[in-house]
C-alpha cells in the first residue's frame, strides 16, 4: 500500500537528507582522509627533551655569519665553541679553542694558543687555519655579514670592507696551526669578550656558502632537527673535545612569539625557561608566590631612549632639548607607568651606579660580589665602567626640574604656561614604532610635556621597518629608539653618534665629541681611556640629541630546579652550565 | 559542466597572475627593506647582501625573476630564513594548518548545522534566542577573547588539554574548538534565516498539510534550499580556514602558514609574501569552484544559470 501524500514528496526522502546535509558523507569522507593523513605525522614528535627553552621568535639563520637576532645566537653559541667562553656568573672569559691568550704592552697584538685534538663533529680536525678562514670570511665585504664591523679594528680590515685592502693584508696570522695572532690598528680591550660571540664562532668550511645546515659545529652539541615554526633540537655531540662537561643530553629551543604562550606554557610545566616575558604582566608576576620565584629580572646592559632631530625646529635650539628632558620625571615613568623592575637612565651608558644601588635597595637579588659587568669588564679594561663613580648631580640636566625647566625656556624668549609674552613654541610629532609598551610612553612624553611646559604634540605609530626607514630619513622630530650592547664596553654605546657612525640618526654632529671618541678608541692606557669616554658622554648628554629614560632589564621565567643560571647585564646564560637539582 | 571548469581554470590563471602582480608592486613598494635593523650594517654589507639575492636588479627584472621562479616552482631562499627554501617553508606550515582548517570547518558546519536547524524550529522561543546571541557572539568576539577563556577553562582550572604548543593531538582540541566558532556561528545564522524563510513556500506548507512534522518538513524539504546561501560563503571561508589563522597560531604557538602572511609582510620577506598570496590565492579559486558546484547540485536553476 502507498502512504498518503507519497507520491508528491519532491525526492526519496532518504537521498534528500544525504544531499541536504552539504554532501555529508563527501565532507565527512574527506575529512577523515585528511586527518587520518595528518595524524599520521603526530608519533614522529620528539619526546620532551632534558632541558625546554621557549626562545621567542623561529630563528633566521643558524650559520654565525648570517645570524644577527638573539635567539639564534643562543643556540648558535650552543652548537659551535669559540676561543673563548664566558664565565657564566662574572662574565669572565674562559680557556675554550684556546688554552690561553696574551696580549702585548701596547694592546694591539693578541695571540691565541689553540687547544689540539679538537674536533669538527664530522671527525674534521679544527686548529687556528679555521679560525682565520672564519674571521676573514666574517669581514669580507663581498659576504655580506652584518656584524662584519665589529672587527673593524684589526689591521687592514676597514680598508678591505672600504674596497681598499684585501683579504691577504688583514691582520689574522697563523704562525703555526695551533697560534692565532691578531693585530690591531688600536687597542680593543673587548676582543676576549668577542672571541665568546656568536659572530667568532668557527664556522666548518662546508658552510663557506652561507648555508647553516648540514654543516659540522665544534660545540658541545649538535642539531638533530629543525621543524620549522615549532622547533629546534640540539644532542650532545660525540666529537666535542673541549673543557666544558655538559649535563643535558638534548636541547628544545621552541619558537614561540606570543610573551603571554611562553608563560601559560612555563605555568603548565611544558618549557623550563622562558626567554621573556610581557611587560604590562610583570606586576601581577611579581605579587604571585609561584611567578615570583621563577622570574628573574636583571640590569640588562641596554638603554632606551628617545632621539631629538637635529634638523627640525624646535629641537635644533639647546634650550629646548634640555627643557624637554628636565620635565621627564622618569622616576614617575619606570615605576608608575610601566612597572616592573626598571631603573631610570640618568646617562646613556647604561646602569651607572646610582642606577645599581637603586636597584638592590629595591630589595633585588644582589649579584654575586661586584656586579659581573664590571668584574667582566675589569678582565678585559682592568677598571669599572666610567659611568660607575658619576653621580646624579654631574648631569643635572637629565635630573627632573620643571620649574627649571619653564625658566630656561622663558630667558630664551620662549612662552611658557602662565606667561603672556614669548614666542609659542612650535608643536612637533612623537614617533614610535608599533607595540604597546611605546605607545604607553610616547602618550606619557606627550602628556608631561603638554602639562608643564605647553607643547603640542602629535603621536605617529608606525610598523617597524617603515618606522626605521623614517628615523633613517630624518624625516621625524623625536623617536622612541634602544641599543643594547654589542660589547661590555661604553664604545658600544658612545660610537654611535660620532658624526659618521651609520645608525646616529639625528643630524647631530660635534666635532669636540668626535675627538673625544677617537682618542678613547686610540688610547692604550686603562685611565685615560676611561677619562676619555667619559667627556665623551658628557658632551653627549649636555649638547646631545639623545632623552635616556630607562636602563633596560632582562627578564626570564626560569624553573626554580634548574641551576647555574646567574643574573648577569648581557643576558647570557650558557647552556653548558645549566643542570638539574636533582637529589 | 567540464565546460564550466575549464572556463572557470581559465579566468583562475587570469586571477592568480593579477594577483601575483599586484602583491608584488605593493609589497615592493613598502617602506624599508628585508635587511634592516635597528643596528644598520654598513652600505657595503647591505649592497652585498642585496646583490646575493638581486635586490639590486631593476624592479620589472626582479618581478620577472620572481614570476619564472614561481612558475618553475623553485622560489629560492627565504629572505629572514636563508637556510631555508620558501617552498619548503610555507610546506612546512601546511599540514597543522589544514588539519586545523579542516577539522574546525567540519566541526562549524555541522555545529552550526545542528544549531540553525533548532533555532528555526523553536522560532522566537529561548532556544532561538540563545542561539542567535551565541551566533552574534561567535562570530563578534575576538578570538583571543575566546582562546584566553578556553585556555584558562581547560588547560589551568580543568587541566585536561595543553595551553598551547604542537605535541600530541590533544594540542588541536582547543585551537579547533576556537576556529570553528566563527563558521558555525555564520552557518546557524544563515541557516535559519534560509530555513524560516523555505518553511513558508508552498511546498513545505503542502508537506506540512500532508501530516509531515515540523522538524521534518525542514530537515526533508527546506534544508536544501536553505543551504544554499551557506554553501556560497563556504568557498572563501575554507579558504581563510585552511591557510591558518595569525591569531590562533601565535596563541596556541601552532607551527601554520597562518603567521607568514603577516610576518612575511612585516620582515618585507618578499618571496615568502609572494608564496603566502599565491597559496592563499590558488586555494581560494579552487574552494570557490567546489563551493559552485556544490551549488549548482543543490540547486538546478543554478546549474541552467551555468
Amino acid at each position: 500500500m502507498i502512504s498518503p501524500g507519497r507520491g508528491l514528496m519532491p525526492t526519496n526522502p532518504v537521498k534528500n537528507i544525504g544531499q541536504s546535509l552539504l554532501s555529508g558523507s563527501g565532507w565527512l569522507l574527506g575529512g577523515i582522509v585528511i586527518l587520518g593523513l595528518f595524524m599520521a605525522s603526530f608519533p614522529d614528535l620528539p619526546d620532551r627533551a632534558d632541558l625546554v627553552i621557549g626562545n621567542g621568535t623561529d630563528p633566521g639563520s643558524l650559520h654565525p655569519h648570517r645570524a644577527s637576532g638573539i635567539p639564534e645566537g643562543r643556540i648558535i653559541r650552543a652548537l659551535h665553541e669559540g676561543l673563548l667562553l664566558l664565565d657564566p656568573q662574572t662574565l669572565d672569559p674562559w680557556p675554550a679553542c684556546a688554552h690561553s691568550w696574551q696580549v702585548s704592552r701596547d694592546g694591539k697584538t693578541w695571540t691565541f694558543k689553540i687547544q689540539k685534538g679538537l674536533l669538527w663533529s664530522n671527525g674534521d680536525p679544527l686548529d687556528a687555519t679555521d679560525f682565520r678562514r672564519s674571521w676573514l670570511d666574517l669581514i669580507d665585504p663581498l659576504r655580506g655579514a652584518p656584524y662584519g664591523d665589529l672587527l673593524d679594528a684589526v689591521t687592514g680590515a676597514r680598508e678591505w670592507r672600504n674596497g681598499d685592502g684585501s683579504r691577504e693584508k688583514v691582520g689574522i696570522r697563523t704562525p703555526d696551526r695551533w697560534t692565532l695572532v691578531v693585530d690591531l690598528s688600536r687597542p680593543m680591550p673587548w676582543l676576549p669578550f668577542l672571541c665568546t660571540q656568536t659572530p667568532l664562532q668557527p664556522v666548518h668550511p662546508l658552510g663557506r656558502d652561507g648555508n647553516a645546515l648540514g654543516v659540522p659545529t665544534n660545540g658541545p652539541w649538535m642539531l638533530d632537527r629543525w621543524d620549522l615554526r615549532d622547533r629546534i633540537r640540539l644532542v650532545k655531540s660525540p666529537t666535542y673535545q673541549g673543557p666544558s662537561r655538559v649535563h643535558m643530553d638534548t636541547i628544545d629551543f621552541l619558537a614561540i612569539e606570543s610573551g603571554n604562550t611562553l608563560v601559560n606554557l612555563f605555568a603548565h610545566g611544558s618549557i623550563d625557561w622562558a626567554v621573556g616575558v610581557p611587560p604590562l604582566l610583570m606586576p601581577f608576576l611579581e605579587k604571585d608566590p609561584f611567578w615570583k620565584e621563577a622570574l628573574r629580572t636583571d640590569p640588562y646592559l641596554g638603554i632606551s631612549f628617545y632621539r631629538l632631530n637635529f634638523q627640525k625646529p624646535p629641537l635644533d635650539d639647546p634650550t629646548i632639548r634640555k627643557a624637554l628632558s628636565l620635565t621627564l620625571d622618569r622616576q614617575a615613568l619606570c615605576k608608575e607607568v610601566l612597572g616592573g623592575n626598571l631603573q631610570p637612565a640618568w646617562s646613556f651608558v647604561p646602569w651607572p651606579e646610582p642606577a645599581l644601588a637603586a636597584h638592590a635597595e629595591a630589595g633585588n637579588p644582589a649579584p654575586k660580589s661586584a656586579f659581573p659587568v664590571y668584574s667582566g669588564m675589569a678582565a678585559t679594561i682592568n677598571s669599572p665602567v666610567p659611568t660607575a663613580d658619576l653621580t646624579v648631580n654631574q648631569w643635572a640636566m637629565l635630573g627632573y626640574d620643571p620649574d627649571q625647566a619653564r625658566k630656561l625656556l622663558q630667558e630664551a624668549g620662549w612662552k611658557v604656561p602662565g606667561a603672556k609674552t614669548g614666542r609659542p613654541i612650535p608643536d612637533f610629532e612623537i614617533l614610535h614604532s608599533s607595540g604597546s609598551t611605546h605607545a604607553l610612553v610616547a602618550e606619557w612624553l606627550q602628556s608631561s610635556w603638554s602639562r608643564e611646559l605647553g607643547i603640542e604634540t602629535r603621536i605617529r605609530s608606525m610598523e617597524w621597518r617603515s618606522f626605521l626607514q623614517v628615523q633613517r630619513s630624518l624625516d621625524y622630530d623625536v623617536s622612541r629608539s634602544s641599543w643594547i650592547a654589542d660589547f661590555p664596553d661604553p664604545a658600544t654605546f658612545l660610537e654611535l653618534f660620532t658624526s659618521t657612525a651609520t645608525n646616529n640618526r639625528t643630524g647631530w654632529s660635534d666635532e669636540e665629541y668626535d675627538q673625544m671618541v677617537e682618542k678613547a678608541r686610540n688610547a692604550s692606557n686603562t685611565g685615560v681611556r676611561t677619562w676619555y669616554w667619559r667627556e665623551a658622554e658628557r658632551i653627549l648628554l649636555d649638547r646631545g640629541p639623545v632623552l635616556p629614560l630607562w636602563s633596560t632589564t632582562s627578564s626570564n621565567l626560569v624553573a626554580p630546579e634548574l641551576q647555574g643560571f646567574y643574573a648577569n647585564p648581557l643576558d647570557q646564560h650558557d647552556l653548558r652550565a645549566l643542570k638539574w637539582d636533582t637529589p | 559542466m567540464i565546460q564550466l571548469i575549464v572556463r572557470r581554470s581559465v579566468a583562475s590563471l587570469i586571477t592568480i597572475w593579477a594577483v601575483f602582480t599586484i602583491s608584488f608592486f605593493v609589497i615592493r613598494s613598502a617602506p624599508g627593506g628585508p635587511f634592516d635593523a635597528e643596528r644598520d650594517p654598513p652600505e657595503a654589507v647591505k649592497a652585498a647582501i642585496e646583490a646575493r639575492y638581486q635586490l639590486d636588479a631593476p624592479l620589472w627584472q626582479q618581478y620577472l625573476n620572481q614570476g619564472w621562479s614561481w612558475l618553475t616552482l623553485n622560489p629560492g631562499p627565504s629572505l629572514r630564513q636563508p637556510d631555508h627554501d620558501v617552498a619548503t617553508i610555507l610546506a612546512a606550515g601546511i599540514p597543522a594548518s589544514f588539519l586545523l582548517g579542516t577539522l574546525a570547518l567540519l566541526l562549524g558546519i555541522i555545529l552550526g548545522t545542528i544549531l540553525g536547524v533548532i533555532a528555526a524550529w523553536q522560532q522566537d522561543r529561548w532556544p532561538d534566542r540563545v542561539i542567535t546571541l551565541f551566533a552574534s557572539m561567535g562570530i563578534s568576539l575576538p578570538l583571543y577573547v575566546i582562546a584566553g577563556l578556553l585556555i584558562l577553562l581547560f588547560a589551568f582550572h580543568l587541566p585536561w588539554l595543553p595551553p598551547a604548543g604542537w605535541t600530541a593531538a590533544s594540542s588541536a582540541v582547543l585551537p579547533i574548538i576556537c576556529l570553528a566558532l566563527a563558521p558555525a556561528a555564520q552557518v546557524a545564522r544563515l541557516l535559519r534565516s534560509g530555513l524560516i524563510e523555505a518553511s513558508q513556500e508552498d511546498y513545505a506548507r503542502t508537506a506540512r498539510s500532508k501530516g509531515r512534522g515540523v522538524v521534518g518538513t525542514l530537515l526533508f524539504h527546506c534544508l536544501r534550499p536553505a543551504s544554499i546561501p551557506v554553501t556560497s560563503t563556504l568557498g572563501p571561508t575554507a579558504a581563510a580556514m585552511l591557510t591558518g589563522s595569525l591569531v590562533i597560531e601565535q596563541i596556541f604557538a601552532i607551527p601554520g602558514v597562518g603567521m607568514h602572511f603577516i610576518q612575511g609582510a612585516m620582515n618585507r620577506d618578499y618571496p615568502l609574501v609572494l608564496g603566502a598570496v599565491l597559496l592563499y590565492t590558488i586555494l581560494l579559486q579552487i574552494l570557490t569552484l567546489l563551493g559552485d558546484l556544490l551549488m549548482g547540485w543543490l540547486d538546478p536553476r543554478a546549474r541552467v544559470e551555468e
